[in-house]
């Protein structure tokens, strides 16, 4: 149960519920259901009470431990040597991401996927320098939820997991089986060996706090209010990443009147 | 020795740190402390105007001789000249609009502007050493242009910030500023509803009077 756990969190922590600043691209393939207008739609919420506790929960064990943690570790460790973890951390991802790249038919995606891996494997250090970055090919990420929503999947109710944090209740079994099924992780529960499990954990836990405190703080010093407006962060990023709209895109506007024109 | 005793010995996580290490000895592309905005060769004239705007935020926030009472109304200005601010505060009431009186409306205008200016500056205030990259454009759906812009701080990763701007009437305004993909303005009328909601959904008074205690508290703790 312990070594289950211990995988949950890797992939989870790894690329976690929340935005993941992860650069995306127009998807190659056809596989992906057409843009969809944003209108006033967003998360189901059932259970918001509960929901709005445990948002309450995780933001004071962010304040004052993962904040001041990650304050610490920005000090001493600069970006570049950061971004060495993320790229470590990303790298460990490759097979989830080759293998949901495939299940959503993109085929020259999982291409993408696999020659970054094997570059940055290999010449990169096992995976602590992003070399394939510097020759074009960024980083791409395919989880097991978007591969449900491409599968058409709805989202189902939104779901706020303590210190996990939030995701659709679609995409927080995704995650699940992504950390599940990814073969460190597996390693390291079959070899029965705690401390790999972790020291993968621990970096993933780190990438992913660091990766959001900037954002998570913003949100609950400059929001009106801060439940509401994770909620509907987490959806409208999570419908980009669902329809691979990256920086270059330009689809989905909401509808801005013009009233001082 | 073999893979799982190389992962358990003290030589991956002293190369994990020889690698922090290493890096931090390879120069830093710092561009030192002041700001710097560039853009593309004979910029599109909605480019310009986003480079302009950058560069005019960023004189004001780098001010030293400015105190932040100043700063702050002269980004407010700076935004009311250059942001669609009562498009953007009637979308951000959505269905709510049709609730707002006539009365109403003035007040509201005036505590979205306030409130809207305040918030940048709160964000502004820790701002130092970034550079913005204005990296190109995209003409979207309804004859707005998008332009993308990469934001650079000195310190950590870089964040995609895209800025939505209107032509009409011979007046070019920003109409959203969509940051990671995350449109502003839409994750704005998504917090005035609820606001709006828990109050009954009859009245926008829930959400004027929320926006009125919030910028007194604000003045309240500049008075100090």
């Amino acid at each position: 149960m312990k070594q289950f756990l211990y995988s949950l969190t890797i992939g989870l922590m790894t690329f976690g519920s929340m935005p993941a600043f992860a650069d995306h691209h127009k998807s190659a393939s056809g596989a992906k259901s057409g843009d969809t207008q944003i209108s006033e739609r967003g998360y189901s919420d059932p259970i918001e009470p509960v929901n709005r506790f445990i948002f309450g929960f995780n933001q004071l064990t962010n304040e004052y431990v993962f904040h001041p943690f990650i304050d610490g570790y920005r000090f001493v460790v600069p970006y570049q040597g950061r971004k060495v973890v993320t790229n470590f951390v990303r790298n460990l991802r490759s097979p989830e991401n080759f293998a949901n790249h495939l299940l959503q038919g993109d085929f020259k995606g999982a291409g993408h996927v696999l020659f970054r891996f094997t570059v940055n494997t290999l010449t990169g250090f096992g995976g602590l320098l992003d070399v394939a970055e510097w020759e074009g090919y960024e980083y791409r990420e395919e989880d097991f939820g978007q591969t449900m929503a491409v599968w058409g999947v709805a989202d189902g109710p939104y779901i706020v997991m303590p210190v996990f944090g939030p995701a659709s209740l679609r995409d927080g079994l995704g995650y699940a089986a992504d950390a599940y099924a990814n073969p460190f992780g597996r390693y390291a529960d079959n070899t029965d060996d705690e401390a790999l499990g972790n020291q993968l954990m621990g970096l993933g836990l780190l990438n992913q706090k660091e990766a959001l405190k900037d954002f998570q703080e913003d949100l609950y010093q400059n929001s009106v209010d801060p439940y509401v407006r994770m909620r509907n962060t987490v959806f409208q990023r999570r419908q980009a990443q669902i329809h691979d709209r990256g920086a270059e895109s330009s689809s989905a506007q909401p509808d801005i009147p013009s009233y001082d024109f | 020795m073999n893979y799982k005793q190389f992962l358990h010995s003290k030589s991956l996580w002293l190369a994990l740190a020889a690698a922090v290490f290493f890096l931090v000895l390879i120069p830093l592309t710092a561009s030192g402390q002041q700001t710097k905005v560039s853009m593309p060769e004979n910029p599109a004239a909605e480019v310009k105007f986003i480079g302009t705007l950058a560069e005019d935020a960023l004189a004001i926030i780098d001010d030293q001789g400015l105190s932040r009472l100043e700063k702050r109304d002269k980004l407010q200005t700076l935004l009311e000249e250059n942001f669609a601010l009562k498009s953007i505060a009637k979308f951000s009431l959505g269905r709510y609009w049709r609730v707002l009186e006539e009365g109403q409306k003035e007040q509201y205008f005036d505590l979205f502007e306030r409130y809207v200016a305040n918030v940048y500056t709160k964000r502004f205030e820790n701002y130092s050493g970034e550079s913005i990259d204005i990296t190109g454009t995209a003409t979207s759906s309804n004859d707005d242009v998008v332009i993308a812009s990469l934001v650079k701080p000195s310190n950590s990763a870089p964040v995609n910030v895209k800025w939505r701007v209107r032509t009409q009437n011979g007046k070019t305004k920003v109409v959203d500023v969509i940051v990671e993909e995350v449109s502003m303005s839409v994750s704005t009328r998504s917090e005035f509803s609820s606001i709006i909601q828990r109050g009954g959904g009859t009245t926008v008074e829930p959400l004027l009077n929320y926006l009125d205690r919030d910028l007194e508290e604000v003045k309240a703790e500049e008075a100090q």
